[in-house]
């Protein structure tokens, strides 16, 4: 003992000594950027210049393959923010330089910062190859030294194979259950005392010892009070080939408690995997079922999505839908779902980030099936969490409401009609009262004042031509409602109008009052339009006919046109945006109004003059209205008193009802 | 008495100022053929109605509009306004009591009618 004691000493000299000699390398790491700073020392150590770069690829390449794992559980430990935080490992390494191992011995310690994340990993590492390998014989002598105080324990036998003689020792009795007065025990005896299930083991052992050299096994023996007992047996055969003795002899020791313990680890290791097993059985078969179910619905499109949008998986309903088999469609981004101006908005984007902040986001909307045709959609987008609450996915389930949507349109569609028809109605029901009854009232107030007078032939005369100029008001005013009541027909055909031909047209109509009035109305190439010719010539009627009434000079008519693209945007209010539209404009010097009035001068029997002054009937304004209305267009004026009149008439190339545009003369 | 008749159509003038004549020989009557035109009229302070009767439906400037400013008129506090109208909608008679009509005349069908409608409200 003494001896070893002089070597422990000896050896921790010199271990004393090399530390000395060895320089403390120090490094950090910051696990959240992965930047990593070694010191010049900390170089030399891997064998490297003092300016070369490091990385964590440098670090973990470089560790001694054996002991990887190692390395890698204490910078786990190391990392858990509810451990210590403590890195304290030894392992080898391969160096750059020479490719030669040594062991090194970092320490560290781990900074986290307020979210618990592992912030900063600092520490120092020594090589310490040189006390390693004093340290390994250092345990070789404990080891042996362990060796000859556990031998207490042991029980010890020497067999004689030649002979066949077995000796054993006291205590190697004690471990097979025999009791320390019991003498003569053979070696037959202790074999009995083998569990009878072990004792196959126990036998192959042997054989295999006698051709290899070395005998190890675990057997349990039965106590004489049937008490279990585990026991390890290790030996060695000896042969000497001077005497031809052939010896066999080791140690037994008592592991009972080890076993025990192993053997209560096994079991909750077995049951515990038998019931992951079951449960994961359990989960697969939930899961098919629920796979299966989910693939087999027909109403509604159900998919997951990945966290970026991508398309994973497909069943019946979505292919019935969006019309795309599985083979198509899986791998690719949700938003191919979208209309165009939807993808521009960015609403698959939106519904994705609600999902993701809010948990679910609900949408009803067009959607785009894969032959181009759209359907009305009623989609809801469901976050999926793991266990830390991370979002991992999506899931969207996808009804297709579009018959609902079209019968609610519908309905809307009747429902504004009825309601524009009532308003009209009730139009109808304030002329009727209003301006039909003040024609009607004067002829029978002239009637009796003609009375009073019958025999006074020239006043007589005076009131029979006011009565006649009355009824003859009267009968215009039918005439005009009666026109404007024709315009709520709707259905009407429309046809491609060459506005020329029904500027023409109104010319002709105008042949007597444009040479009375000197009028001069200019034009150039107008188009052609799409619409209903008999209404295109009242509309120009009114607007050419009014801009010739209210002038005092010579009246000069300018009729333009131009095109507003689709690209436009909507040139007046309530007009679509994304159609292409043409512009009439209808300019006159005469004169004018003030723009305030611009909204009243379309309504039925609006007027902003006497009587007197510029006779009218008040409906030729709202005729012209109807009449765009009826076209899916607009009429806006632009005016000021004495500066004339600009009407502007917006008409779509493409009312709905009618065929393509066929191909038109420009503008 | 001085009637003052304010509308724009001339027939309508002519049967008031019969009327009136019929029923008081002494009587004089003046007209305007709008609001903004009444509001003229009476910038001299030396016309001051016995009686003003405004149509609704006028240009430039209409009946309730006229009404509204002749009621900022102090001078004008006692004198009886009516409204004298073809319509008879109910809306357009609150509207015009509500800004101070003495009365709402719904234009009669007859000269007789009116005569008799025009005797009630000066006795």
């Amino acid at each position: 003992m003494a001896e070893i004691e002089q070597r422990i000493e000896e050896n921790e000299e010199r271990l004393r000594l090399a530390i000395e000699t060895t320089q403390l390398g120090t490094w950090e790491w910051y696990p959240l950027t992965g930047k990593l700073n070694w010191s010049p020392e900390c170089k030399r150590i891997y064998g490297l210049d003092p300016d070369a770069e490091v990385d964590f690829s440098v670090f973990a390449d470089h560790i001694v393959p054996a002991d990887k794992d190692m390395v890698t559980d204490a910078i786990e430990a190391a990392l858990d923010p509810d451990g210590g935080g403590n890195y304290d490992v030894t392992y080898r390494i391969i160096r750059f330089d020479d490719k030669s191992i040594r062991w090194i011995h970092p320490k560290g310690k781990v900074f986290f910062n307020k979210n618990r994340q592992a912030e900063r990993f600092i520490g120092t590492v020594v090589d310490i190859s040189v006390y390693k390998a004093f340290e390994d014989s250092l345990r070789e002598n404990e080891q042996r030294a362990r060796l000859a105080i556990d031998a207490a324990n042991m029980g010890t036998f020497d067999w004689d194979l030649t002979e066949n003689r077995f000796f054993s020792s006291t205590r190697l009795l004690e471990i097979f259950g025999f009791g320390e007065n019991e003498e003569d025990v053979s070696h037959t005896d202790l074999i009995g005392r083998i569990h009878p299930d072990d004792k196959a083991v126990r036998d192959r052992a042997v054989k295999d010892a006698l051709t290899e050299g070395g005998l190890e096994y675990e057997a349990r023996v039965i106590w004489p009070d049937q008490s279990v007992h585990w026991v390890r047996v290790y030996g060695k055969l000896s042969e000497n080939s001077e005497d031809e003795i052939k010896r066999m002899y080791g140690i037994a020791m008592d592991i009972t408690e080890e076993k025990s313990q192993e053997a209560m680890l096994q079991r909750i290791v077995a049951e515990k995997t038998l019931s992951l097993m079951q449960s994961n059985q359990e989960l697969k078969k939930s899961e098919e079922r629920y796979a299966r179910m989910a693939e087999e619905v027909q109403d509604y499109a159900i998919l997951l999505l990945s966290t970026e949008g991508i398309v994973l998986n497909w069943n019946k309903g979505a292919e019935r839908i969006k019309g795309y088999k599985e083979s198509e469609i899986v791998g690719k981004n949700f938003r191919i779902f979208y209309r165009p101006v939807d993808q521009q908005d960015k609403l698959p984007d939106r519904l994705l980030h609600k999902a993701r902040t809010e948990g679910r986001a609900m949408h009803e909307g067009w959607r785009v099936r894969k032959d181009g045709t759209t359907f009305w959609g009623s989609i809801v987008i469901t976050a999926l969490h793991d266990d830390q609450n991370n979002v991992i996915g999506f899931t969207k389930v996808t009804r297709d409401l579009t018959e609902r949507k079209l019968a609610e349109d519908k309905l809307q569609q009747y429902t504004k009609e009825l309601e524009a028809q009532n308003k009209e109605l009730e139009q109808f029901a304030y002329i009727a009262s209003h301006d039909l009854q003040e024609p009607m009232r004067k002829i029978q107030t002239f009637t009796e004042v003609l009375d009073k007078n019958i025999d006074e032939p020239a006043v007589a005369r005076k009131y029979l031509e006011k009565i006649n100029s009355s009824a003859s008001r009267m009968s215009q005013l039918i005439r005009s409602v009666l026109e404007y009541s024709r315009l709520s027909v709707t259905y009407t055909v429309m046809e491609p109008v060459d506005l020329n031909t029904t500027l023409e047209n109104v010319k002709t109509d105008f042949e007597l009052l444009i040479s009375e009035r000197k009028v001069e109305i200019r034009s150039s190439g107008l188009p052609v339009v799409k619409g209903v010719p008999l209404q295109l010539h009242q509309l120009f009627a009114n607007l050419i006919g009014n801009a010739i009434k209210f002038s005092e000079k010579n009246p000069v008519v300018e009729i333009s046109a131009r095109k507003i693209t689709a690209a436009d945007p909507p040139p007046y209010p309530g007009l679509r945006a994304g159609e292409k539209y043409t512009e009439i404009t209808v300019a006159d010097n005469g004169i004018g109004f003030d723009q305030k009035y611009a909204s009243k001068i379309f309504t039925i029997f609006q007027r902003l003059h006497g009587q007197k002054a510029y006779p009218g009937t008040g409906i030729g304004l709202a005729l012209c209205k109807k009449i765009v209305e009826n076209h899916y267009g607009a009429i806006g004026v632009e005016s000021e008193p004495g500066k004339g009149t600009k009407f502007f008439v917006y008409l779509p190339d493409n009312p709905p009802g009618s065929e393509p545009a066929a191909i038109q003369p420009g503008v | 008495m001085v009637y003052f008749f304010v509308d724009d159509d001339a027939d309508d003038q002519e049967i008031f100022g019969l009327a009136i004549a019929e029923l008081d020989g002494t009587a004089t009557c003046r007209f305007a053929n709008d609001g903004l035109e009444a509001l003229e009229a009476l910038q001299d302070e030396s016309f001051t109605p016995s009686l003003i009767f405004i149509d609704l439906n006028m240009p430039r400037m209409n009946g309730n509009e006229c009404l509204a400013e002749l009621k900022k008129l102090e001078r004008l506090s006692k004198v009886p306004i009516f409204i004298y109208s073809t319509s008879s909608d109910p809306k357009l008679i609150a509207a015009s009591k509500a800004l101070g009509a003495d009365d709402f005349i719904v234009k009669p069908s007859g000269f007789q009618a009116l005569t008799e409608i025009l005797k009630k409200l000066t006795q």
